[in-house]
């Protein structure tokens, strides 16, 4: 891979809570009105131990980062107005729950430079995220690539 | 649209087996209070997604939706289907954008079981026919 003399480059570090009320917030917003994402009776009427997290919970991470879910972009000097995301997949080692205080290290390990199909120079980043507990068990990770497109 | 949320969410391993197909999920048009909601709960920012001028400085016809919006309402629907839990990855690739008025369908298939471990392909197709992303994901089944 790639052109990448930043490769392997840690871009940031940040620990965040799971909590209720963000996660409340997720499942309005993906219009999922099923109380068991956020209510710790209907989760238990429901025969769960615990409150579960859609698979995409992670983002609750990017709440404590100074830019949010861009963090990268600026890490990876990428232009914002040329970014797209292109891939996201998660590797989920235990459930994660309510009350988890999780660490976040994203790494980037791909930094490739191809043409564009109309021409200039595309780049593609790809950042891993590595989320542990305080204890330092890794119980998720998360694998990003973006895209900024060559120059109009 | 309560999504695939008609559905409990299963605390146990579903019976699945290849070939077996989750309920299709239709959404409701996305709006652009949808992709706001989202840059607050999921903490995205990024202009291009609620602000006009940017999108189109940036050679957009207008703002359009973060994948992680549809991506997190494929995410649910899965975990209707096979129990949020017993999900064990999930992973998508981005090949279109989502604008203001689009309807996404999202349907998803067993293709794999092996020692307990369904591979599930995903998909979400706009009213125009158009494949906004391909996803992959596996979970915990039983026989």
């Amino acid at each position: 891979m790639g052109s990448g003399a930043t490769e392997g480059r840690e871009l940031e570090t940040v620990s965040f809570p799971i909590e209720r009320s963000k996660l409340r917030e997720l499942a309005r917003t993906f219009k999922d009105d099923d109380p068991v994402w956020y209510d710790e009776g209907a989760a238990a009427a429901a025969g769960f131990d615990a409150v579960p997290l859609p698979p995409t919970a992670t983002v609750l991470a990017d709440h404590w980062r100074e830019r949010g879910a861009t963090f990268h972009v600026e890490a990876a000097g990428l232009d914002l107005s040329r970014v797209l995301h292109g891939e996201v997949s998660w590797e989920f080692l235990r459930p994660l729950r309510i009350g988890d205080e999780l660490t976040a290290t994203s790494t980037l390990v791909g930094d490739e430079r191809r043409s564009g199909k109309r021409g200039g120079e595309m780049r593609l980043v790809t950042v891993e995220t590595a989320y542990a507990t305080a204890a330092g068990e890794v119980v998720a990770r998360r694998r990003d690539t973006l895209i900024e497109t060559a120059p109009r | 649209m309560s999504s695939a949320g008609s559905m409990p969410l299963p605390v146990a391993p579903q019976p699945l087996r290849e070939g077996d197909a989750m309920e299709t999920v239709v959404t409701e048009p996305f709006t652009r209070t949808d992709f706001v909601r989202y840059a607050g709960s999921g903490g995205d920012f990024h202009p291009i997604h609620h602000d006009e001028e940017f999108a189109r400085a940036a050679g957009m016809p207008t703002v359009f939706g973060m994948g992680m919006l549809h991506a997190g309402m494929l995410g649910v629907a899965l975990a209707h289907w096979v129990g949020p839990d017993n999900i064990r990855s999930f992973g998508t690739r981005f090949t279109g954008q989502v604008w203001p008025g689009d309807v996404l369908t999202f349907d998803a298939q067993v293709v794999d079981v092996t020692d307990g471990l369904a591979t599930i392909e995903l998909s979400a197709v706009s009213q125009k026919d158009e494949p906004v992303l391909k996803a992959t994901a596996t979970a915990v089944v039983v026989a």
